[in-house]
Order: C-alpha cells, then structure tokens, then sequence
C-alpha cells in the first residue's frame, strides 16, 4: 500500500534534465522496446519462446475445431477406443517387456465378397502382428451404416489366431424393417454399431470353449472376465500361461439375403498399452491434442488479463495522478482496499455463483489486479506534474487531456508496457490454481485442468507422470517466457539498475 | 498512535463491509438462482424450490437480508448453518483457520529467516556467483506454480520416502512432532512462492542503502560493513521487507487453497472449495469473508508494524 521510496528523487531530477525539448522527434515506443528488450540474454531468449510459442498458438487456432471443448473434450464417447491412462509411445524405451501399439485398422470394402450359397457373405478381415510379452488392453469393433433390402444382415466376429483357434467374439442380428418403413432400411448411420470383446459375454464363452477342447485348461468365469484379452492373446504350454506372438485375424462376416445389401464402414481397434505422443489420461483422451489446445488458451487468458487490467490500472493511476484532490483520494482509498482482497477465495465464490465461466475468471483477475499499477503510475504522475514540460504545457493553455494524454501518459509507457508482461503469467498460474481446485470452465480445457483431472485419478499415487509433468512443465515454459521478457525490460521498470535510459523518448 | 491504530482500524471497517456488500451482492446479481445451485443436482418440483428459498430467507427484500447476514456474523453462527452437516459455520470455519493460519505463520517465519540472510549476502556480494544463482533461483520458483511443485513434491517424497500426506491431521496440542511433519512440506512449498518476494526486496533495499552517503559516513566512523550491515542497513530496509510481506500475503493466501487441497489439510481453503463443490452456499460465503478478513487483518498488523520500525513515520497525520 505504501508509495514510498519507490521513486528515488535522483529519478526525477533525471526527468527534469532529460526532459524532451518541446519539439521532439517521433517517438517509436514499440522498436525501443525491442531494441532493449533483445539486447540482453534473458530478452532475447523469452522473446525468441514468445514467437515460438504464438506460432504454436496460431496454428493450434486455425488447425482445431472451434467446439473442440464442448464436442470433443468433453465428450467421452469421442475417446471410447483410445486406451485408457496409457503413455506416450516413445516411452516403450523405459520397458523391457515392450509395448503394444495402439492399432485402429478401417476398411471401407469388404476383403471378399461370396456369392455362390444361399446368403450373400461379405468378409472383412483385419489382420495384425502381435508379438509382444504383453497383451492388448482391449479389442473392440466398430461397425457404420448397413443398408439393407429385405432381411436384415447377420454379423458375426471372430478372432483367428497364430495356432489356427478362432474365437468368436459376438454374433448378432441388425435389427430389421420396423411397421410403416420402406426398403432400403439403413441402420446404425447416426450411431455405429459397436461390440467391446469382453470375458463376461459370448466372446468369453468362447474362449473359455478353446482353452477347454485345445489344452484342456479349465478357465473359470472369473479368471476370463478379469484376464480377456491375456488369454485371447496368449496359450497355456507345459501347464503353464505364456503368451502368444503371430499373425492374429479379426474377421467380420456379414450375411445378408440381397447382393446390394451393404455396410458402409467397419473398423477394429486393438487398444494398445502406449498411445500417441503424449498418452491418454482416464478417459482415453489424446493429451497431445488438449496440451496443445492450452497453449493458445494459457497466452489468450495472460495476455487478455494482462492487457485489460494494465488499462484500467494506467487510466486510474492517470486520473488520480493529475487530478488531486478528492478523485485521487476515492482512488487511492479504494485501490488500498482491493489490494488487500485475496482473489482466488473470491474467485471460487464467484464461479460457485455464476458458473465456471472463463469471461468471469478473467473478469475477476482484472478486477483485483490494477492496484499496484495504479499506486505507481500516480507516483510517476505526481513527480511529472512538477516537471518543467508539464509547465510549460500549462502555460501555453494545454487542456487537461491533451496534458494526460501528450506529455504525461508517454513518460510512463514504456514503465506501463513492462507492466503489462508482468501481470501475463500471475494470470495463467491464478487460472492454474482455480482450475486445479476443479473450478475451472469445462467447456475449454486448459493445462490447469489437464492437472485437476490427473490429482483427482490419483495420478501422483499411480506413477501416471505423463498425465503431470507435460502441463505443469508447459505453464512453467509459459510463465518463464514472460519471465524473462519482464527480466530483459527490468532496467525499464528500475530505472536504478541501469541509469537514466527509462527516461529516454 | 492510537489515533493512528483507529485510524487503520477504521480504514479495515469499509473494506470488510465493501467485501461483504461484493460477496452479497454479487450472489444475487450474477446469473444462477441460489436456490437452483444448491438443487441442481437432484430433482425436485417449484414447491420445495419456494420452500428452500423461504428457508434460505431469499424472499425478503434485499436489505433485509444483508442486514441479517451481518448480524449472524457477530455470532458464533457466522452467517448460517452448514446446509451439508448442519453444523453452525462457525465451527466448521473456526476449526479450518487455526490450520490456515498456522500454515501461514509457518510460512511467513521460514521466509524471513531465509531470506533475510540471504538477501543479506546477496547485496554484500552483489555480482558474483552467489548473487546470481540467489537471484536465479528465486526468478525461478516464481513461475513454477505452487500446483505442479506440490504434486511434484508429493511424487518425490511418495518415491523416496514412502511418505505421503496423512489422512488425519494433528493439532500442535495433539502431538507436536507429527503436527510438524504434516505442516512441513506444505509450508515449504507457499515459502518457495512467497520468499522471493522478500528476497528481491531485501537485496534492492540493502543495496540501495548500503551504497547511501549514511551508510559511508557510518564506514567513515569506523564501523566494520557487518556492522553497517547490522546496525544502519537492515533496520532500513525491515521498512519495505514488511511492506512487501504484507502485500504478498493475500497471494500467499491463495496459494494455501491449493496446497491445502493436495496434502489434505483440513484448512479454510480445502474448506471452502469442498463447500463450493458440494454447493453449500452459508459456508462458502461466510469462509470467503472469513479470508478476505483475515487478510485484511493481517494488513493491519503490518501497517503497525511499518510504524514501529519506521521512526519517520508520522502516526498522527499519513500523507499519501
């Protein structure tokens, strides 16, 4: 709250000396403040992120979805084939075992096409190499769109294996004409049909069948339910379990009574225990893509906080600064009080109200962050007031806005435009926090979200380090690059530190 | 100084009820029906919706209401009943703000003690290695958010030490020792984000008075420069270290709701994000007041404290 000592006297005789003669050349703020900001290292290197990481940004922008919160984030059913709580697959390097990739196959045509029984029998064969210690985390198979004349289709599943066994995973009928309905009837175009090979129905069945009639291995119920796809994927050799590598087939068989009766689109996904660039979290969501979707998200929410409170602050430190009198003292008294409001209890009551809503966080971080600018641009202001150029202004029957406006304000910019970096990352680490204690606006992903969600599964406790330390390291990455700029401007904002060149125009 | 206490005192008075008039008014402002927050989650009809807004008293007008908040506060109601528990707030929150507090304290005491040596040493040597690696690091622990350092720190002591945060927390009256390895941790971490502060401070000002025409006539008298140090630079700079102190509180505040929140702290602020989440609206608006108090409280305390170690301070007559 105390104003004093901020500004040494040594600061402000510089102004007086070094205040501009009344026609002064144009003044480029912008080039200066590059110029200064990339003649030192830290400037240069938070510079160089800051372009990085905005081309990231915009390619992000103009590359997603514009719902990609709302329809695809938080929309599990768009994940249900991604493996669950999975790493990266360059994380393979870390185990011995290896690891199963994540296989998605779509065909779009049958293999083969038999026409010469009763029934007309489309084949769609999906093969794959599996040759590894551990087994797939899942085995599902997508179907889109039949079409059909008369009887309905009849569709079966099978897996073949390595040692010749198939096991059937599902056998089903497409559900037929319904009263009133005309031929052709098309099914499953909005919905795709959709089977997960599970242990507790046919598919277990039939596997418990094949352990039975090829090793005489007993398997109980359970033991199927729980370790499907191991034994799916595995043999039992001299009495003992072991896995088996080759050349596995999922086949689809559909029977149909007509020769243009047709399905659109099948698709087998072999979930994998590796997944992607960055992994997946609980839900199966890629968090390659909702990193990357936080960054345009981390820079808008610092640099709109930023800009906006950094605005409000300079107007009202401007105002009080030259006004005096009783305006100066409402602004002065209220900023005191609004410093010493704590934001983040006031921004969990304000989301408890009004809903998780991006706007009204950043309303709120702009709300109780003009303060400190406003206490320092007043100081500036009073000691400018006093300069001989305001005086000369004066005297020359300036009105009071083209004084603030023409020989005050740009005295200040160049303090204000450090400002302005300052306030960018308190801004992204404040939405960090909030979103972290799960207050965060769910229809846009965010870093601090990716977080949330990671504590909440009990991330930390499980060993699940990619789903922690790629969001916590990129709003470090994002902080530090303001960081640094704010480091490479600092001989702006302390004048102390390297003479009197903040007062050059 | 007395006059200059009530002063300060009176100045705290409007910032609580401007607060409390915020935190009122912007419940019935915003968007969303208190009533229908608290029931969104279950299905209920337009009669129990009137009923809970009678028994939540959202029917009178809106002085009235205000009026009656306030007044709770003063009791050990605190501004309602705990609509989960049924619990008085008071006790809910009175119980949660001796842990934020300690917390607080803690972490307030381990700053100084840190970084007020270490400011020290930076200023004196300033330039070598020792000034830069100081001045680094605290840059650095500035952009590491207490989120990602706490569950970090969580990680490591979970791998190394095979510890992780207790389930229950013990009060300093219950067992001292556990009490302290419980607190440890989280105070170390809200330290790392509050310390650089008093870091970057302590250092500009020792400089800053260190290089001052006293600081030489002192040198000039004889006086070794720990005793410059000792004598005439630190009970100067003590003037803006409590400034900044006071000033970072309320973020130190803030990020006590998060650590609190992963180590399981049963403080105000895993208090009132429970509360928020579970939409009990008494707690969570008294606990919000509760917090905005406590630092304006603490304001308080170190605008006296400003006094006291600044003799130029004039306690009758503060000009701005």
């Amino acid at each position: 709250m105390s104003d004093a000592g901020r500004l040494r006297p040594e600061a402000e005789e510089r102004t007086v000396t070094a205040g501009r003669r009344p026609a002064a050349p144009r003044r480029r703020p912008v080039r200066d403040l590059l110029r200064q900001l990339t003649s030192s290292g830290p400037g240069r290197v938070g510079f160089g992120l800051l372009v990085l990481l905005s081309a990231t940004a915009l390619v992000v922008i103009v590359s997603y979805p514009r719902d990609f919160g709302s329809a695809y984030w938080a929309n599990p059913a768009y994940w249900a084939d991604n493996p669950r709580a999975v790493p990266p697959v360059w994380a393979r390097i870390f185990h011995r075992d290896g690891a199963v990739p994540h296989r998605v196959m779509t065909l779009t045509e049958p293999t083969e096409t038999d026409a010469t029984g009763r029934a007309v029998v489309q084949r769609w064969e999906f093969p794959f190499d599996h040759d590894a210690q551990m087994s797939p985390s899942s085995l599902a198979i997508t179907m889109r769109e039949f079409t059909f004349q008369t009887r309905p289709p009849i569709i079966s599943g099978t897996l073949v294996r390595p040692d010749g066994g198939e096991i059937r995973l599902f056998r089903e009928v497409v559900s037929g004409g319904r009263p009133g309905e005309s031929a052709p009837y098309v099914r499953h175009s909005e919905e795709p049909y959709r089977v997960v090979a599970r242990g507790d129905g046919p598919a277990g069945e039939s596997l418990a069948g094949f352990y039975g009639s090829r090793f005489g291995a007993e398997l109980t119920a359970a033991r199927i339910r729980d370790d499907f796809e191991r034994f799916a994927f595995g043999r039992i050799a001299n009495g003992e379990y072991e896995p088996l590598a080759g050349e596995y087939t999922v086949r689809i068989e559909v029977m149909s009574s007509a020769e243009d009766d047709r399905l659109e689109e099948a698709r087998v996904v072999v979930g994998g225990s590796v997944y992607g660039v960055m992994g997946t979290d609980a839900l199966g969501r890629d968090l390659a893509l909702g990193l990357l979707y936080g960054l345009p998200v981390a820079l808008a929410i610092g640099l709109a906080a930023s800009t906006v409170s950094t605005f409000l602050g300079t107007a009202l430190g401007l105002l009080s600064g030259y006004s005096g009198g009783r305006t100066d003292l409402v602004i002065q008294r209220a900023a005191d009080i609004v410093a010493n409001i704590p934001v983040l209890p006031l921004l969990i009551f304000l989301v408890f109200i009004g809903g998780s809503q991006l706007w009204i966080i950043l309303l709120v971080l702009v709300a109780f962050s003009w303060p400190g600018l406003t206490i320092m641009v007043r100081t500036m202001v009073l000691q400018l007031r006093q300069g001989p150029e305001v005086e000369a202004a004066v005297s020359l029957g300036a009105s009071k806005a083209r004084i603030i406006v023409h020989h005050v304000f740009p005295h200040t910019a160049s303090y204000i435009f450090a400002q302005l970096v300052f306030f960018a990352p308190s801004a992204i680490l404040a939405e960090a926090g909030l979103s972290f204690l799960g207050l965060g606006d769910p229809s846009i992903p965010t870093w601090g979200q990716i977080l949330e969600s990671g504590f909440r599964t009990g991330a930390v406790f499980l060993g699940y380090w990619w789903w922690v330390i790629p969001p916590g390291l990129l709003i470090v990455l994002t902080a530090v690059t303001f960081m640094l700029i704010a480091l490479g401007m600092e001989s702006i904002v302390d004048p102390r530190l390297k003479g009197a060149r903040m007062w050059r125009s | 100084m007395t006059r200059y206490i009530l002063r300060r005192i009176a100045l705290i008075v409007p910032a609580a009820f401007g607060a409390s008039l915020v935190v009122f008014l912007v419940m019935r402002a915003l968007p969303g029906d208190v009533a229908l927050t608290i029931l969104a989650d279950t299905p209920h009809t337009v009669e129990i919706r009137e009923a809970l807004r009678d028994e939540l008293g959202l029917n009178d007008p809106l002085h009235t209401q205000y009026l009656r908040w306030v007044a709770s506060m003063g009791t050990a109601d605190l501004g309602g009943t705990s609509l989960e528990t049924g619990e008085p707030v008071g006790t809910i929150v009175g119980g949660q703000l001796s842990v934020t507090a300690l917390l607080a304290a803690y972490t307030v005491a381990m700053s100084l003690l840190v970084a007020v040596p270490l400011g020290a040493a930076a200023a004196m040597r300033r330039g070598t290695v020792l000034d830069r690696t100081v001045q680094g690091v605290a840059t650095a622990s500035l952009s590491v958010p207490t989120v990602f350092a706490s569950l970090l720190l969580v990680w490591v002591l979970l791998r190394l030490f095979r510890w992780s945060p207790p389930i229950i927390y013990s009060s300093p009256g219950e067992d001292l020792l556990e009490h302290a390895g419980i607190m440890i941790w989280p105070a170390l971490l809200l330290a790392a984000a509050y310390l650089p502060h008093l870091l970057r401070v302590t250092r500009a000002r020792l400089i800053d008075v260190l290089q001052s025409d006293y600081a030489d006539a002192a040198r000039a008298r004889g006086l070794s420069e720990p005793g410059v140090l000792v004598r005439h630079a630190l009970p100067n700079a003590m003037v803006a270290l409590v400034t900044v102190a006071g000033l970072q509180f309320g973020a130190l505040v803030s990020g006590a709701l998060v650590v609190e929140t992963v180590f399981g702290l049963p403080g105000l602020g895993r208090g009132i994000v429970h509360a928020a989440l579970a939409r009990d609206y008494p707690v969570v608006q008294s606990a919000a007041i509760v917090l905005v108090v406590l630092v304006l409280c603490v304001n308080l305390l170190v605008d006296l404290a400003y006094a006291a170690v600044d003799p130029r301070v004039h306690y009758g007559r503060r000009t701005a």
